[in-house]
Protein backbone atom coordinates (compact mmCIF):
# COMPACT_ATOMS: atom_id res chain seq x y z
CA UNK A 1 0.00 0.00 0.00
CA UNK A 2 1.25 3.16 -0.99
CA UNK A 3 2.21 5.44 1.57
CA UNK A 4 0.75 9.17 1.33
CA UNK A 5 2.92 11.92 0.75
CA UNK A 6 1.32 13.95 3.59
CA UNK A 7 2.23 11.32 6.34
CA UNK A 8 5.74 10.48 4.43
CA UNK A 9 6.36 14.51 5.72
CA UNK A 10 4.74 14.42 8.58
CA UNK A 11 7.09 11.20 9.82
CA UNK A 12 10.33 13.24 8.78
CA UNK A 13 9.19 16.43 10.89
CA UNK A 14 8.44 13.45 14.08
CA UNK A 15 11.90 12.35 13.49
CA UNK A 16 13.37 16.25 12.98
CA UNK A 17 11.68 16.77 16.10
CA UNK A 18 13.15 13.84 17.59
CA UNK A 19 16.81 14.73 16.82
CA UNK A 20 16.42 18.58 17.62
CA UNK A 21 15.19 16.90 21.23
CA UNK A 22 17.83 14.74 22.07
CA UNK A 23 20.26 17.09 21.26
CA UNK A 24 19.07 19.81 23.29
CA UNK A 25 18.77 16.60 26.19
CA UNK A 26 22.10 15.87 25.11
CA UNK A 27 23.98 19.07 25.76
CA UNK A 28 21.71 21.11 28.51
CA UNK A 29 23.74 21.71 31.32
CA UNK A 30 22.13 19.55 34.16
CA UNK A 31 20.07 17.89 31.35
CA UNK A 32 21.03 14.71 31.64
CA UNK A 33 22.87 12.94 34.68
CA UNK A 34 26.52 11.86 34.76
CA UNK A 35 26.14 8.17 35.75
CA UNK A 36 29.69 6.41 36.30
CA UNK A 37 31.52 9.25 35.26
CA UNK A 38 29.81 9.19 31.32
CA UNK A 39 27.23 11.02 29.69
CA UNK A 40 25.26 9.20 26.56
CA UNK A 41 25.76 10.47 23.17
CA UNK A 42 21.95 10.16 22.90
CA UNK A 43 21.85 11.26 18.79
CA UNK A 44 24.55 8.37 18.31
CA UNK A 45 21.56 5.83 19.67
CA UNK A 46 19.34 8.12 17.57
CA UNK A 47 20.37 7.44 14.50
CA UNK A 48 21.24 3.70 14.69
CA UNK A 49 17.91 3.11 15.95
CA UNK A 50 16.25 5.34 12.91
CA UNK A 51 18.95 3.27 10.42
CA UNK A 52 16.43 0.45 11.99
CA UNK A 53 13.38 1.37 10.68
CA UNK A 54 14.10 3.07 7.17
CA UNK A 55 15.72 2.38 4.12
CA UNK A 56 19.46 3.22 3.08
CA UNK A 57 19.11 7.10 1.78
CA UNK A 58 16.97 7.99 4.62
CA UNK A 59 18.92 6.17 7.31
CA UNK A 60 22.26 7.79 5.69
CA UNK A 61 20.84 11.26 5.19
CA UNK A 62 19.05 10.97 9.31
CA UNK A 63 22.54 9.92 10.62
CA UNK A 64 24.02 12.67 8.75
CA UNK A 65 21.89 15.50 10.42
CA UNK A 66 22.46 13.52 13.80
CA UNK A 67 26.40 13.55 13.33
CA UNK A 68 26.19 17.04 12.13
CA UNK A 69 24.28 18.00 15.18
CA UNK A 70 26.44 15.87 17.61
CA UNK A 71 29.45 17.74 15.68
CA UNK A 72 28.39 21.17 15.78
CA UNK A 73 27.72 21.12 19.55
CA UNK A 74 31.16 19.60 20.81
CA UNK A 75 34.67 20.44 20.53
CA UNK A 76 36.39 19.29 17.75
CA UNK A 77 36.70 19.10 13.85
CA UNK A 78 33.15 19.04 12.66
CA UNK A 79 32.25 15.62 10.32
CA UNK A 80 33.66 12.91 12.80
CA UNK A 81 30.26 11.70 14.16
CA UNK A 82 28.86 12.78 10.25
CA UNK A 83 31.19 9.80 8.22
CA UNK A 84 30.77 7.51 11.08
CA UNK A 85 26.99 8.03 11.62
CA UNK A 86 26.32 8.41 7.51
CA UNK A 87 28.73 4.85 7.34
CA UNK A 88 26.72 2.98 10.35
CA UNK A 89 23.51 4.20 9.68
CA UNK A 90 23.99 2.44 6.03
CA UNK A 91 25.34 -0.78 7.26
CA UNK A 92 22.66 -0.89 9.53
CA UNK A 93 20.06 -0.03 7.55
CA UNK A 94 21.43 -2.68 4.84
CA UNK A 95 21.54 -5.45 7.58
CA UNK A 96 17.71 -4.58 8.68
CA UNK A 97 16.37 -4.67 5.38
CA UNK A 98 18.10 -7.61 4.16
CA UNK A 99 19.62 -10.40 6.26
CA UNK A 100 18.61 -9.80 10.04
CA UNK A 101 14.89 -9.82 11.41
CA UNK A 102 14.35 -7.09 13.87
CA UNK A 103 14.01 -8.30 17.33
CA UNK A 104 15.28 -7.40 20.82
CA UNK A 105 18.05 -9.30 20.57
CA UNK A 106 19.36 -8.20 16.78
CA UNK A 107 18.55 -4.36 18.40
CA UNK A 108 20.77 -4.95 21.04
CA UNK A 109 23.90 -6.41 19.12
CA UNK A 110 23.23 -3.82 16.17
CA UNK A 111 24.27 -1.83 19.09
CA UNK A 112 26.73 -3.49 20.13
CA UNK A 113 28.52 -3.84 16.43
CA UNK A 114 28.17 -0.16 16.22
CA UNK A 115 28.11 2.19 19.47
CA UNK A 116 31.59 0.99 21.17
CA UNK A 117 33.05 1.36 18.02
CA UNK A 118 32.56 4.23 17.64
CA UNK A 119 33.42 5.42 20.68
CA UNK A 120 36.61 3.55 20.72
CA UNK A 121 37.30 5.59 17.30
CA UNK A 122 36.45 8.82 19.73
CA UNK A 123 39.09 7.77 21.74
CA UNK A 124 42.17 6.76 19.73
CA UNK A 125 41.10 10.11 17.20
CA UNK A 126 40.63 12.69 20.95
CA UNK A 127 42.54 11.15 23.39
CA UNK A 128 45.63 8.64 22.30
CA UNK A 129 46.55 10.49 19.03
CA UNK A 130 47.11 13.57 21.02
CA UNK A 131 49.21 11.90 23.53
CA UNK A 132 47.32 12.81 26.70
CA UNK A 133 48.51 10.88 29.86
CA UNK A 134 46.28 7.95 31.65
CA UNK A 135 44.50 6.74 28.85
CA UNK A 136 43.66 3.38 31.07
CA UNK A 137 42.55 5.88 33.22
CA UNK A 138 40.49 7.82 30.64
CA UNK A 139 38.69 4.94 28.95
CA UNK A 140 37.93 2.92 32.39
CA UNK A 141 36.45 5.97 33.94
CA UNK A 142 34.61 8.03 31.60
CA UNK A 143 34.68 6.05 28.00
CA UNK A 144 33.45 2.53 29.37
CA UNK A 145 30.41 4.57 30.93
CA UNK A 146 29.42 6.65 27.99
CA UNK A 147 29.15 3.40 26.18
CA UNK A 148 27.06 2.03 28.13
CA UNK A 149 24.89 5.14 28.93
CA UNK A 150 24.49 5.51 25.28
CA UNK A 151 23.67 1.93 24.67
CA UNK A 152 20.51 1.74 27.36
CA UNK A 153 19.00 4.27 25.16
CA UNK A 154 18.79 2.42 21.96
CA UNK A 155 16.12 0.47 22.81
CA UNK A 156 13.29 3.15 23.72
CA UNK A 157 14.43 5.13 20.46
CA UNK A 158 14.32 1.92 18.47
CA UNK A 159 10.54 1.39 19.96
CA UNK A 160 9.81 5.01 19.58
CA UNK A 161 11.06 4.97 16.05
CA UNK A 162 9.58 1.62 15.02
CA UNK A 163 6.26 3.08 16.33
CA UNK A 164 5.95 6.55 14.48
CA UNK A 165 7.46 4.18 10.77
CA UNK A 166 4.76 1.60 11.88
CA UNK A 167 2.05 3.88 11.81
CA UNK A 168 2.69 5.95 9.06
CA UNK A 169 2.60 2.57 7.20
CA UNK A 170 6.52 2.64 6.00
CA UNK A 171 7.48 -0.77 8.11
CA UNK A 172 5.60 -3.54 7.93
CA UNK A 173 4.65 -5.63 11.30
CA UNK B 1 15.89 2.94 -7.70
CA UNK B 2 19.44 1.45 -8.83
CA UNK B 3 21.51 -0.74 -6.98
CA UNK B 4 24.20 1.38 -7.08
CA UNK B 5 22.19 4.85 -6.22
CA UNK B 6 22.59 3.94 -2.25
CA UNK B 7 26.31 3.37 -2.62
CA UNK B 8 26.52 6.60 -4.48
CA UNK B 9 24.79 8.61 -1.49
CA UNK B 10 26.85 7.09 0.70
CA UNK B 11 30.33 7.92 -0.90
CA UNK B 12 28.82 11.79 -1.53
CA UNK B 13 27.77 12.31 2.12
CA UNK B 14 31.12 10.57 3.42
CA UNK B 15 32.93 12.79 0.80
CA UNK B 16 30.96 16.20 2.16
CA UNK B 17 31.83 15.05 5.37
CA UNK B 18 35.93 14.79 4.83
CA UNK B 19 35.43 18.33 3.20
CA UNK B 20 33.86 19.67 6.21
CA UNK B 21 36.08 17.88 8.64
CA UNK B 22 39.42 19.60 6.57
CA UNK B 23 37.95 23.22 6.46
CA UNK B 24 36.83 23.57 9.99
CA UNK B 25 40.40 21.41 11.58
CA UNK B 26 42.28 24.24 9.82
CA UNK B 27 40.71 26.93 10.51
CA UNK B 28 38.26 26.94 13.64
CA UNK B 29 36.28 30.08 13.12
CA UNK B 30 35.19 28.65 9.59
CA UNK B 31 32.87 25.80 11.93
CA UNK B 32 30.93 29.11 12.99
CA UNK B 33 28.41 28.75 9.48
CA UNK B 34 28.86 25.29 9.99
CA UNK B 35 27.42 24.87 13.36
CA UNK B 36 23.98 26.37 13.09
CA UNK B 37 24.06 29.75 15.10
CA UNK B 38 20.25 28.50 15.22
CA UNK B 39 20.41 26.56 17.59
CA UNK B 40 21.97 29.24 20.20
CA UNK B 41 18.74 30.45 21.32
CA UNK B 42 17.18 26.98 22.18
CA UNK B 43 20.08 26.35 24.08
CA UNK B 44 20.02 29.23 25.99
CA UNK B 45 15.90 28.42 26.52
CA UNK B 46 16.67 24.73 28.13
CA UNK B 47 19.84 25.78 30.30
CA UNK B 48 17.48 28.43 31.82
CA UNK B 49 14.54 26.38 32.48
CA UNK B 50 16.44 23.58 34.45
CA UNK B 51 18.95 26.29 36.12
CA UNK B 52 15.23 27.31 37.52
CA UNK B 53 13.96 23.73 38.04
CA UNK B 54 17.07 23.26 39.78
CA UNK B 55 16.94 25.88 42.56
CA UNK B 56 13.12 25.71 42.55
CA UNK B 57 13.75 22.39 43.97
CA UNK B 58 15.92 22.44 46.11
CA UNK B 59 14.31 21.44 49.35
CA UNK B 60 13.83 24.27 52.03
CA UNK B 61 12.13 23.97 55.52
CA UNK B 62 9.68 26.74 53.66
CA UNK B 63 8.39 24.32 51.36
CA UNK B 64 7.96 21.26 53.35
CA UNK B 65 5.98 23.45 56.12
CA UNK B 66 3.66 24.58 52.92
CA UNK B 67 3.24 21.28 51.80
CA UNK B 68 2.39 20.11 55.35
CA UNK B 69 -0.37 22.54 55.20
CA UNK B 70 -1.24 22.09 51.45
CA UNK B 71 -4.90 21.33 51.73
CA UNK B 72 -5.83 24.88 53.43
CA UNK B 73 -3.40 26.68 51.33
CA UNK B 74 -3.54 25.22 48.25
CA UNK B 75 -4.12 28.20 46.61
CA UNK B 76 -1.72 30.52 48.09
CA UNK B 77 1.10 28.01 48.01
CA UNK B 78 0.37 28.34 44.00
CA UNK B 79 0.58 31.94 44.38
CA UNK B 80 3.85 31.75 46.52
CA UNK B 81 5.60 29.27 44.39
CA UNK B 82 5.57 32.12 41.39
CA UNK B 83 7.11 34.10 43.41
CA UNK B 84 9.55 31.95 44.13
CA UNK B 85 10.77 31.75 40.15
CA UNK B 86 10.40 35.02 39.30
CA UNK B 87 12.47 35.54 42.77
CA UNK B 88 14.92 33.17 41.54
CA UNK B 89 15.34 34.38 38.12
CA UNK B 90 15.92 38.04 39.44
CA UNK B 91 18.18 37.02 42.51
CA UNK B 92 20.25 34.75 39.62
CA UNK B 93 20.55 37.90 37.17
CA UNK B 94 21.82 40.35 40.61
CA UNK B 95 24.57 37.81 41.25
CA UNK B 96 25.07 37.98 37.69
CA UNK B 97 25.55 41.34 37.60
CA UNK B 98 27.70 42.03 41.00
CA UNK B 99 30.01 39.25 39.15
CA UNK B 100 30.72 40.94 36.49
CA UNK B 101 30.76 44.75 38.79
CA UNK B 102 33.92 42.57 41.06
CA UNK B 103 35.42 41.76 37.99
CA UNK B 104 35.25 44.93 36.03
CA UNK B 105 36.31 46.58 39.51
CA UNK B 106 39.68 44.98 40.01
CA UNK B 107 40.06 45.00 35.91
CA UNK B 108 39.38 48.41 35.16
CA UNK B 109 41.21 48.11 31.85
CA UNK B 110 38.98 44.78 30.78
CA UNK B 111 36.52 44.67 28.49
CA UNK B 112 34.16 42.00 29.36
CA UNK B 113 31.27 40.62 28.34
CA UNK B 114 29.25 38.41 30.65
CA UNK B 115 28.26 35.24 29.64
CA UNK B 116 26.04 32.16 30.41
CA UNK B 117 26.57 28.45 29.72
CA UNK B 118 24.32 26.87 27.58
CA UNK B 119 25.97 23.43 26.96
CA UNK B 120 28.43 20.74 28.04
CA UNK B 121 29.37 18.50 26.00
CA UNK B 122 28.78 14.60 26.76
CA UNK B 123 32.47 13.99 24.84
CA UNK B 124 34.64 16.69 26.77
CA UNK B 125 36.29 15.16 29.35
CA UNK B 126 37.98 18.20 30.43
CA UNK B 127 34.39 19.81 31.02
CA UNK B 128 34.59 22.39 28.53
CA UNK B 129 31.41 23.92 28.03
CA UNK B 130 29.54 26.45 25.11
CA UNK B 131 28.75 29.99 26.49
CA UNK B 132 26.32 32.14 24.45
CA UNK B 133 28.30 34.89 23.69
CA UNK B 134 29.99 34.77 19.81
CA UNK B 135 31.27 37.00 17.00
CA UNK B 136 28.29 39.06 16.73
CA UNK B 137 29.08 40.40 20.35
CA UNK B 138 33.36 40.62 19.77
CA UNK B 139 34.56 37.69 21.07
CA UNK B 140 37.67 36.10 19.59
CA UNK B 141 39.80 32.53 19.72
CA UNK B 142 41.98 32.56 22.25
CA UNK B 143 39.84 35.82 24.50
CA UNK B 144 40.24 34.48 28.52
CA UNK B 145 37.26 33.31 30.23
CA UNK B 146 36.77 34.12 33.74
CA UNK B 147 34.80 34.23 36.54
CA UNK B 148 35.02 36.72 39.72
CA UNK B 149 36.82 33.69 41.32
CA UNK B 150 39.75 33.44 38.89
CA UNK B 151 40.55 32.36 35.60
CA UNK B 152 38.50 29.29 33.85
CA UNK B 153 39.74 28.91 30.21
CA UNK B 154 39.90 30.74 26.59
CA UNK B 155 37.69 30.08 23.72
CA UNK B 156 38.94 27.80 21.41
CA UNK B 157 36.18 27.92 19.06
CA UNK B 158 33.61 30.86 18.05
CA UNK B 159 30.56 31.09 15.48
CA UNK B 160 28.48 34.01 15.42
CA UNK B 161 26.06 33.77 18.54
CA UNK B 162 27.99 31.08 20.57
CA UNK B 163 31.78 30.07 21.44
CA UNK B 164 33.74 26.84 23.19
CA UNK B 165 35.51 27.21 25.86
CA UNK B 166 38.49 25.22 26.95
CA UNK B 167 39.15 25.07 30.74
CA UNK B 168 42.69 25.29 31.99
CA UNK B 169 41.84 21.69 33.04
CA UNK B 170 43.27 20.46 30.05
CA UNK B 171 45.94 19.00 28.84
CA UNK B 172 46.11 21.66 25.95
CA UNK B 173 45.39 24.71 28.58
CA UNK B 174 48.86 25.89 28.13
CA UNK B 175 48.60 29.41 30.50
CA UNK B 176 51.29 30.75 31.98
CA UNK B 177 51.56 31.51 35.41
CA UNK B 178 53.31 32.58 38.39
CA UNK B 179 53.35 32.07 42.41
CA UNK B 180 52.76 35.03 43.25
CA UNK B 181 54.71 34.70 46.53
CA UNK B 182 57.80 33.19 45.23
CA UNK B 183 58.03 34.95 41.51
CA UNK B 184 58.10 30.50 40.08
CA UNK B 185 56.76 30.58 36.76
CA UNK B 186 55.74 27.70 34.98
CA UNK B 187 52.37 26.72 32.11
CA UNK B 188 49.59 25.02 33.14
CA UNK B 189 48.84 21.45 31.78
CA UNK B 190 46.02 19.36 33.08
CA UNK B 191 45.04 15.64 33.23
CA UNK B 192 42.22 13.52 32.82
CA UNK B 193 42.79 12.30 36.95
CA UNK B 194 43.21 15.88 37.66
CA UNK B 195 40.24 17.17 35.85
CA UNK B 196 38.08 14.82 37.43
CA UNK B 197 39.01 16.88 40.80
CA UNK B 198 38.53 19.83 39.33
CA UNK B 199 42.18 20.54 39.36
CA UNK B 200 44.96 20.71 36.99
CA UNK B 201 48.95 21.32 37.31
CA UNK B 202 51.67 24.01 36.99
CA UNK B 203 54.05 22.15 34.99
CA UNK B 204 57.98 23.10 34.20
CA UNK B 205 58.65 24.86 37.26
CA UNK B 206 62.74 25.30 37.96
CA UNK B 207 64.26 22.32 39.79
CA UNK B 208 65.22 24.80 43.29
CA UNK B 209 61.56 25.99 43.10
CA UNK B 210 60.36 27.20 46.85
CA UNK B 211 56.51 27.31 46.16
CA UNK B 212 54.41 25.63 48.95
CA UNK B 213 50.90 24.25 49.63
CA UNK B 214 48.90 27.05 49.29
CA UNK B 215 50.46 29.76 48.02
CA UNK B 216 48.40 31.57 45.51
CA UNK B 217 48.85 31.39 41.35
CA UNK B 218 48.19 34.01 38.84
CA UNK B 219 48.41 34.63 35.07
CA UNK B 220 52.04 35.99 34.55
CA UNK B 221 51.38 37.58 31.13
CA UNK B 222 53.89 35.83 29.25
CA UNK B 223 52.61 35.26 25.47
CA UNK B 224 50.43 37.74 25.24
CA UNK B 225 46.75 35.50 25.42
CA UNK B 226 46.06 36.16 28.94
CA UNK B 227 46.55 39.02 31.19
CA UNK B 228 48.63 39.21 34.03
CA UNK B 229 48.05 38.90 37.46
CA UNK B 230 44.12 36.85 37.48
CA UNK B 231 44.00 34.89 39.56
CA UNK B 232 44.44 31.00 38.98
CA UNK B 233 43.86 28.87 42.28
CA UNK B 234 46.31 27.95 45.40
CA UNK B 235 48.96 25.08 45.38
CA UNK B 236 47.53 22.00 46.66
CA UNK B 237 50.59 20.14 46.81
CA UNK B 238 54.31 19.84 45.20
CA UNK B 239 54.74 16.81 43.45
CA UNK B 240 57.31 14.90 40.82
CA UNK B 241 55.34 14.60 37.44
CA UNK B 242 55.28 10.94 36.71
CA UNK B 243 55.44 11.14 33.19
CA UNK B 244 58.62 13.55 32.82
CA UNK B 245 60.34 13.64 36.27
CA UNK B 246 59.98 17.19 36.42
CA UNK B 247 58.92 19.54 39.66
CA UNK B 248 55.27 20.55 39.43
CA UNK B 249 52.32 21.45 41.15
CA UNK B 250 48.71 21.19 41.84
CA UNK B 251 47.06 23.64 41.42
CA UNK B 252 43.28 23.71 42.96
CA UNK B 253 41.47 26.49 40.86
CA UNK B 254 39.33 29.25 42.65
CA UNK B 255 36.49 28.46 40.29
CA UNK B 256 34.85 25.21 40.24
CA UNK B 257 34.61 24.69 36.42
CA UNK B 258 32.59 21.59 36.77
CA UNK B 259 29.44 23.36 37.72
CA UNK B 260 29.84 26.42 35.93
CA UNK B 261 26.91 28.40 34.87
CA UNK B 262 27.99 31.71 34.16
CA UNK B 263 31.39 33.52 33.18
CA UNK B 264 32.92 36.04 31.84
CA UNK B 265 34.66 36.82 28.31
CA UNK B 266 37.79 39.00 28.51
CA UNK B 267 38.04 40.71 25.02
CA UNK B 268 40.76 43.14 25.64
CA UNK B 269 42.79 44.18 28.11
CA UNK B 270 43.91 47.33 27.98
CA UNK B 271 47.25 49.00 28.82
Amino acid sequence: MEVSYGRRVGKYLLYGAEILAGVLWQITPYGLPEIGGGKAVILAALAISLAMVEQEIPAMLLGAVCGWMTDSTSQGVVGFYGVLLVIACFGVSVACRYYIRRNRLTVLLLGLVTIPPLFLLHFWVYYILPGYEDGGYMFVRHYLARIVYTLAFLPPCYGLNRLIARRVGTLRR
Amino acid sequence: MSKGRPFRVLMGLVALFLVMALLSAGNRDISGWLTGDWLTPLQQFTAKGTETLRQTLSPTPATEELLAENSRLQEENRRLQDMVVDYYNIRREKEELERFYRIKREHRSFTLVPSTVIGRDPDEGFYGFTLDKGSEDGVRVNDPVMTENGLVGQVCEVSFKSCKVCTILSPEAGVGAVVSRTGDSGLLEGNVRLADEGKTRLMNLPSRHTVQVGDIVVTSGYGGTFPENIKIGQVGATILDDYTGMPAAVIEPFEDIRTLSSAVIVLESGT
